[in-house]
């Protein structure tokens, strides 16, 4: 989106270059459809977005054979049209050496503020480098504008190679290549012939940012042609090489394969690009609570899904959904209570697959349906059981100072224990006063039933000269209790309770020794589950 | 010194005088004796937690007169039986020490006989409710008959009852009852 803006803006100030104050325009040679050869069948993958900062001007000092001079010149108009035609052709040379996977779309700014800096590659030899014109670069191709820069500037005498390619600027986003003017007649030639400097210094950079990517190229990549059997031929040029260069065909002996950049490789788009790239919502806009919005997004070559991500403030916050990643969009109703009531601006959304994504360019906003009016009243239950009104999100408006009764309704074996959140206690139903957002969970516990059967008796048990009483509890599982893990068995008396015993799961007796004969002895059998929770207990009284 | 030492010593005492009034009187055997008797316990509750069993024990006998002897003799009843409720074992061990008088109704190869005497015991019982001792005195009789297999050699088949009442911890009891039983004696 940025990027449509800023080519809109960079349109506008080209028409009307007398209210620019940081250079001057002449005019937009850009022809804005995209270029198809006839020469396959192949759909582009990959989209370049070049810009030709053409400096005709030019005043600067300059060392040669240790004597400083100056040059001061300017290009002459059919200088300038030869180089602006041989940059249009640009199109042509790209479609045709990629075999229509790649287009080009041109932009061009004539910059007539004379060049005032270059830059010394040691001996006599200059160059226009990014430094020399960073100011420029700022103002006409800052990040995620463009894919490509070319510059051509007016090098008059001062020496200079003609072609500078292979290097990245906006931190590798952005292919640069510095070109001079030389002689007017060096720019013209057949169609395959006229702007191959451009191709040949593009090149450089493309093929580093692929073999970067892991995609093998040439020795030499553009200056490969001869060493790899190609020859310049007076109407193709080098363009057999480039062509083949372009679709991956040039034959590699030192690797015993065919390189260059592939269908692939295009397809993994520009280093300006991600594979993945979300273009809506992509920063400012104004969405609100409760409304349905696309979010959209382009791809280059990926396949299946892709998760589609809130973020606040540049921290996950919800994901919003899965979508296969063709389909480009996903519908998204916005939640009641979703916005932060105080700061509902820094939302971006991220798109991610296993390989890559890509973050809103900038933020946007998320408007709550009141920031002031609504108290939200967020009823939760734990496992066991449900309310009245049902577990979810509720609006009520200040000025109502509603009160909601909450009930809380176990399940079956369940047991309803407390509330906790906002409200605490145990009243079953609560009364709640929506003067503020509450939170409220009813707790609910799986019952641990009594066993069943519980039963003592007292026993002699003798030998021929002694005797003693024991007090025999027998009792049963109780099967509407789960998860019980053992049995404890307490003695009760006095108010004081006294654990005897624990026995496991598959134990149902329990004998008590040496007990008085006389004495009435009062037990609690008590079920407990795998969390040492203890469950009511079968009370046996043994006389 | 506990009772049984005491009595212990006694007995050696009268031995000692009786072997003494023997010789002198001009008495004519020693009878050394070995024997194996089938008790059954006159107490139910004996029955139920131990039941019957083999004693084992020996018996010297002494001539008075031609019908009449004295003996002194030791036996030993060891037994393992279970709690009533429990089932848990139990270990029982009487031992009885003792003496009295025999009278031979008939003399020859075969001799009838009739015996009665007193016996000291000595009860032990363990098990997991606790470990009991206790000492006592009982009585018994005996009837048999003695068989002279060869020349010193005799073979004592005897039926008998002995009687002793206790309370070695939570119960009376007799620890006496019925026993049968075969023994080999050798006349000198």
């Amino acid at each position: 989106m940025l990027k449509i803006l800023f080519r809109f803006f960079l349109f506008s100030a080209l028409i009307s270059p007398s209210t620019q104050s940081a250079g001057h325009y002449e005019k937009d040679h850009r022809p804005r459809q995209f270029y198809h050869s006839a020469l396959s069948d192949n759909s582009p993958v990959c989209s370049y977005s070049h810009l030709l900062m053409l400096y005709p001007n030019t005043d600067v000092q300059y060392v040669k054979d240790g004597i400083t001079k100056r040059y001061k010149g300017s290009l002459s108009g059919s200088h300038k049209n030869a180089i602006i035609s041989a940059y249009n052709n640009l199109h042509f040379l790209t479609a045709d050496g990629s075999a229509n996977m790649e287009y080009s779309l041109l932009d061009i700014v004539v910059i007539n503020t004379p060049i005032s800096k270059i830059t010394s590659l040691g001996g006599n030899m200059y160059y226009l480098s990014p430094d020399d014109i960073k100011d420029d670069l700022t103002t006409y191709a800052p990040p995620g504008i463009f894919d490509s820069v070319h510059v051509v500037w007016n090098n008059g005498p001062i020496d200079s190679y003609w072609g500078m390619g292979g290097s990245f600027i906006n931190e590798g986003k952005t292919t640069f290549d510095s070109i001079i003017s030389g002689d007017e007649s060096w720019w013209g030639g057949g169609k395959y012939i006229c702007g191959q400097v451009f191709l040949h210094e593009w090149l450089h950079s493309v093929c580093r940012y692929y073999a970067g990517l892991g995609f093998t190229m040439p020795i030499g990549d553009a200056d490969g042609g001869g060493s790899h059997g190609y020859s310049y031929d007076p109407v193709l040029g080098w363009m057999a090489y480039y062509r083949d260069l372009m679709q991956g065909k040039v034959w590699e002996p030192a690797y015993s394969k065919y390189t260059g950049i592939t269908k692939e490789a295009w397809s993994r788009g520009t280093p300006n690009q991600t594979p993945l790239k979300i273009t809506s919502p992509n920063g400012g806009e104004q969405w609100k609570e409760g409304e349905t919005h696309n979010i959209t997004w382009v791809h280059l070559g990926q396949t299946g899904y892709v998760s589609v991500d809130l973020f606040k403030n540049e921290v996950f916050k919800v994901n919003l959904g899965i979508a296969p990643v063709e389909a480009k969009t996903l519908l998204w109703t916005i939640p009641l209570g979703l916005a932060d009531r105080k700061d509902y601006s820094d939302y971006k959304i991220r798109v991610s697959n296993n390989s890559c994504q890509d973050l809103s360019d900038k933020n946007f906003t998320i408007i709550p349906i009141s920031s002031q009016v609504y108290f939200w009243l967020i009823i939760n239950t734990t496992v066991g059981g449900t309310t009245v009104p049902s577990p979810g999100y509720y609006l009520y408006r200040e000025n109502e100072r509603a009160v909601v009764n909450i009930t809380a309704l176990p399940n079956t074996n369940y047991r309803f224990t407390r509330w906790s959140g906002d409200v605490s206690g145990t009243t079953n139903p609560i009364a709640v006063t929506m003067n503020r957002d509450i939170s409220i969970t009813a707790n609910f516990l799986r019952i641990i039933y009594p066993p069943l059967n519980a039963r003592g008796q007292k026993v002699l048990n003798r030998s021929l000269s002694q005797a003693e009483y024991i007090n025999v509890l027998t009792w049963e599982a109780n099967p509407n209790s789960e998860d019980i893990a053992n049995y404890k068995i307490y003695l009760v008396d006095g108010g004081q309770k006294t654990l005897l015993t624990t026995l496991g799961s598959g134990g149902f007796k329990y004998w008590h020794r040496k007990v008085d004969k006389n004495k009435t002895y009062t037990y609690w059998i008590v079920a407990v589950n795998s969390s040492s929770r203890e469950g009511d207990p079968a009370i046996v009284v043994v006389r | 010194m506990t009772i049984f030492g005491r009595l212990l010593r006694m007995r050696k005492i009268v031995v000692v005088e009786l072997a003494v009034f023997v010789i002198s009187a001009n008495a004519f055997s020693i009878v050394i004796e070995a024997r194996g008797q089938y008790f059954s316990p006159s107490e139910k509750s004996f029955k139920d937690i131990y039941g019957g069993g083999w004693k084992y024990g020996g018996e010297i006998g002494f001539s008075i007169t031609r019908h009449l002897d004295f003996w002194v003799s030791g036996n030993n009843f060891s037994k393992k039986g279970k709690l009533t409720f429990t089932q848990e074992e139990s270990k029982l061990s009487i031992l009885s020490a003792g003496g009295g008088l025999r009278y031979r109704l008939t003399t020859g190869a075969i001799s009838g006989y009739t015996a009665a005497g007193a016996n000291y015991y000595r009860f032990k019982e363990s098990n997991p409710i606790g470990d009991v001792r206790k000492g006592g005195v009982g009585f018994e009789g005996r009837a048999g008959v003695l068989i002279k297999i060869v020349r010193g050699l005799l073979v004592d088949l005897n039926i008998g009852y002995s009687y002793c009442k206790m309370k070695p911890a939570d119960f009376d009891i007799n620890i006496g009852g019925i026993e049968a039983g075969v023994g080999l004696a050798v006349d000198f």
